[in-house]
């Protein structure tokens, strides 16, 4: 009878495994200089496209396609698939800025985001593997088109190898299971009221659990005999998620250290805000205390005239107004400074009366005030 | 620096004795126990500081300087003293000797337990410890970053402590401080005090107030917990609410939803505790909670006193209490929070955080799966609110027979279909981001049942042995 049982579960093991494990391995490489080159790609409808760049043009360089991106390109390829057929999407590439990647699939219609499918990759001479787990819901159903958007902030020269697709064997999977578990999801102004994660295939993991937890809550009301192994067991569940959740403030306190506590003043960059904290002191410093008010130009986050508004209290914050000779700009590419004219010009149109631009904190931020 | 920070934790016990008197005062049946007391005491003493603050600045006109603040903090130890003598004709001081004899007893009971209750113990505080010094690098290191923080909370208390008084003019931006203008002041105005104490603002002073609240939580929660519970199973319960993620998550960022759930705990668990059969004093005392909950977040007035005033009156139909205990419970309770109602209504402040005047019922269907998912699915609360559920699906039998178990399960599902009705019923859910946070105020309520569910299931099984 238990030879039985125990044939049983192996045949219905092969039986959902077989077709992962025939499959396993498979990688279908969808950018290489290789493919780009060759005639069957050539007359092909289906072709990489660079998009919001000034150059749409790739360039051989080493053994890899060059790509002058001015700060926040995207490469989009139509090519239908779904995560039964492929498991992970594998990029090798270098970059000469640090790149926030970022895989969005159905770019064209939907265009689908989650923290899963972005990286944060280091400025390198070396290539650089880097991938994304396809078990997601996202690719659940089959995608049109999938984009990579690599966002530098500043001009780069991204030399990118080969991209790939693969589809994983069984233990990989399993190890993608981990992995997915383990990911912890960067700070943002909503994690005050929410953790995204810890997530499985894009699912949050309690999910997946649900059956042991009600088996083992069951068996600690009804059978006597059980009773203690399932109240250890509901209790070391508990100490688990504790312990995934201690991980999860542990990395965003190292992040915060990393990013925001270790660095000089002029690099410290605080989570969603930058260097924002950074201009609110440089801020402070740079403008005379007689003035009481100031007209703000920001860009980037909605957030930041409030966020000024306090970090900077009692300075009075008009946000894109034109109350008082005090205009302050933060990262603003729109506003610029004519120098003949001494005054400040909102794309084409004169913003202010003539002035002086009285400090700098970077290209686009600095504080000016009319005569 | 380090004579900021001395300066700050000075501060802070300057604000115990007053609470401690006053939790004195309340106690007229000897019910509490010291520890209990004692972390109360900082609780009240936060919350009735900055209602005499605020009646000071707002009625009489008094700028908040150091002088009127520390009188605000140390003053009422004089009247609370008169009230206290003239009910026991005795002053309440310190008594160093009793203190020792306290201390003693306390270590000769610690000496009594088994060494797998001391380890356990060990561990528990080396987690809470560590779990602490997290909060405090956090908020020492990193300045205000969540939204309410900046536009609300700690824009308050700057705005306050930089003007000297709390704004009055409703037509200006920094109206009682900036922000939302119906948002009660207790938080800003111990952090104005913790300003004031220091001498200087830093982000790092006005952020620590969310550690002190997280440690002052799991103190009232472990001493509010009878001697007669299984010391494992309180220690368990120590555990669970230390740990639960986005309730912890909460002791490093700078929003008022922890402060309010000590109050919401205090309000209903205190009620719990009188059916219980703790005395007298618990019941009074969740009157005065109630009071300071209504000065914390506007989810005090707004949803718990209806559901308390209702239960109350189902008490005194069902002559649990009697008239002149009812009238007893919400006499001081008013009587506290005047100030800040009366200034309330007449200024005619919203009853919610937003505009109340256009709230419209409608049903957000597509928020049930989102609800589903972050209660139950994510591990903000880890398994705590599926395990509730289960038990009051499932164990209802056994619950229903004990009154206070009954009243405890009844006002915990009240209170959480009212909170996340308000998400799914009403065009004020916005962008769902209240969702967690409202559920997270109810954790320390929610541990409070499981350890009393569970101390009443094994009970009831070693029983059924014992037969």
């Amino acid at each position: 009878m238990r030879i039985k049982l125990l044939l049983s579960v192996i045949l219905l093991s092969l039986f959902f495994l077989l077709p992962g494990i025939c499959l396993a391995g498979q990688e279908k490489v969808i950018f290489s200089y290789d493919i780009l080159t060759s005639a069957e790609y050539q007359t092909s409808a289906s072709q990489w496209q660079i998009t919001k760049n000034t150059d749409s043009g790739l360039y051989k360089k080493d053994d890899g396609m060059l790509l002058k991106n001015d700060g926040n390109a995207y490469l989009i390829y139509p090519f239908t698939f779904s995560y039964h057929d492929y498991d992970q999407l594998k990029i090798t590439f270098y970059s000469d800025q640090p790149v926030n990647l970022l895989l969005i699939p159905d770019i064209t219609t939907i265009g689908n985001n989650s923290f899963e499918l972005r990286r944060k990759v280091s400025v390198s001479e070396n290539y650089q593997t880097v991938t994304f787990s396809l078990r997601h819901p996202f690719f659940k159903n089959k995608v049109a088109d999938i984009g990579l958007n690599f966002s530098t902030g500043l001009p780069s020269d991204l030399v990118i190898k080969e991209i790939a697709l693969v589809k994983l064997d069984f233990s990989e999977v399993i190890s993608q299971i981990f992995k997915d578990y383990f990911l912890v999801a960067p700070y943002s102004p909503f994690t005050v009221n929410l953790f995204p994660t810890p997530r499985i295939f894009g699912h949050s993991a309690l999910a997946y659990f649900l059956p042991l937890i009600f088996i083992l809550v069951w068996l600690f009301f009804k059978s006597k005999k059980f009773r203690k192994i399932a109240g250890f067991s509901l209790l070391l569940v508990w100490i688990l998620i504790d312990c995934r959740m201690g991980y999860e403030f542990l990395v965003q306190g190292r992040d915060d250290y990393k990013n925001f506590v270790a660095p000089a003043l002029a690099e410290k960059k605080l989570r969603t805000y930058d260097d924002f904290y950074q201009f609110a002191d440089w801020l402070k410093l740079n403008l005379n205390s007689e003035y009481s008010e100031i007209n703000f130009y920001g860009f980037g986050s909605a957030h930041s005239p409030r966020l000024l508004q306090y970090l900077n209290y009692p300075l009075l914050i008009h946000n894109e107004e034109k109350t008082g000779p005090v205009y302050v700009t933060y990262n603003s590419q729109d506003i610029s400074y004519n120098e003949t004219e001494k005054r400040l010009y909102l794309k084409d149109k004169p913003l202010t009366e003539a002035g002086e631009l009285i400090a700098s904190f970077n290209k686009d931020s600095f504080i000016f005030i009319e005569e | 620096m380090i004579f900021a920070w001395i300066k700050i934790i000075l501060a802070i016990l300057l604000l115990w004795p007053r609470g401690y008197l006053l939790v004195y005062v309340i106690d007229r049946s000897k019910n509490f126990s010291f520890g209990f007391k004692s972390f109360v005491a900082f609780i009240f003493g936060i919350a009735a500081f900055g209602l005499d603050v605020f009646g000071a600045n707002v009625f009489g006109g008094f700028k908040l300087s150091p002088w009127l603040l520390l009188f605000s903090a140390l003053g009422q130890v004089f009247g609370l003293e008169a009230v206290i003598f003239f009910l026991e004709r005795k002053f309440v001081y310190p008594k160093p000797k009793k203190l020792a004899l306290f201390l003693k007893r306390q270590i000769q009971n610690f000496s009594a337990w088994s060494i797998w209750e001391k380890l356990i113990l060990a561990v528990l505080i080396l987690l809470i410890t560590a779990r602490v010094i997290f909060s405090l690098w956090t908020v020492v290191n990193i300045p205000t970053y969540d939204f309410d923080a900046w536009n609300n909370w700690n824009l308050r208390a700057k705005v306050i402590y930089t003007e000297g008084t709390i704004p009055l003019d409703p037509k200006s931006p920094f109206y009682l401080g900036g922000g939302i203008g119906s948002y009660p002041l207790n938080d800003a105005l111990f952090k104005v005090w913790l300003l004031t104490a220091a001498g200087s603002f830093a982000e790092s002073y006005i952020n620590f107030p969310s550690v002190i609240y997280y440690i002052l939580l799991l103190g009232i929660f472990y001493f509010s917990l009878s001697s007669k519970t299984p010391r494992l199973l309180k220690l368990l319960g120590l555990y669970l609410l230390s740990g639960v993620p986005l309730f912890y998550f909460h002791s490093h960022v700078a929003y008022a939803d922890l402060l309010f759930s000590i109050f919401l705990f205090l309000t209903v668990g205190s009620l719990f505790y009188w059916l219980s059969g703790r005395g007298n004093s618990f019941f009074y005392i969740s009157g005065i909670a109630l009071a300071f909950s209504i000065w914390t977040k506007n989810e005090g007035l707004a949803i718990l006193f209806p559901l308390i005033f209702i239960t109350t009156i189902i008490f005194l139909v069902t002559k649990k209490c009697n008239l002149k205990q009812l009238l007893l419970y919400w006499f001081w309770p008013v009587v506290t929070i005047f100030p800040w109602l009366s200034f309330r209504i007449l200024n005619r402040l919203n009853v919610l955080s937003g505009d109340s005047s256009t709230f419209q019922l409608i049903f957000n269907y597509k928020f049930i799966s989102e609800i589903i998912s972050s209660v139950f699915l994510r591990s903000h609360f880890n398994l705590l609110w599926l395990l509730i559920l289960i038990i009051i699906i499932t164990q209802i039998k056994l619950i229903w027979p004990k009154k206070s178990l009954r009243y405890l399960t009844l006002t915990l599902a009240v209170l959480f279909l009212i909170d996340n009705s308000v998400i799914l019923f009403t065009d004020k859910a916005f962008d769902l981001s209240a969702l967690a946070r409202v559920n997270m105020q109810l954790v320390p309520l929610g541990v409070l049942f499981l350890i009393f569910f569970l101390r009443h299931f094994f009970a009831k099984i070693n029983s059924k042995q014992v037969q």
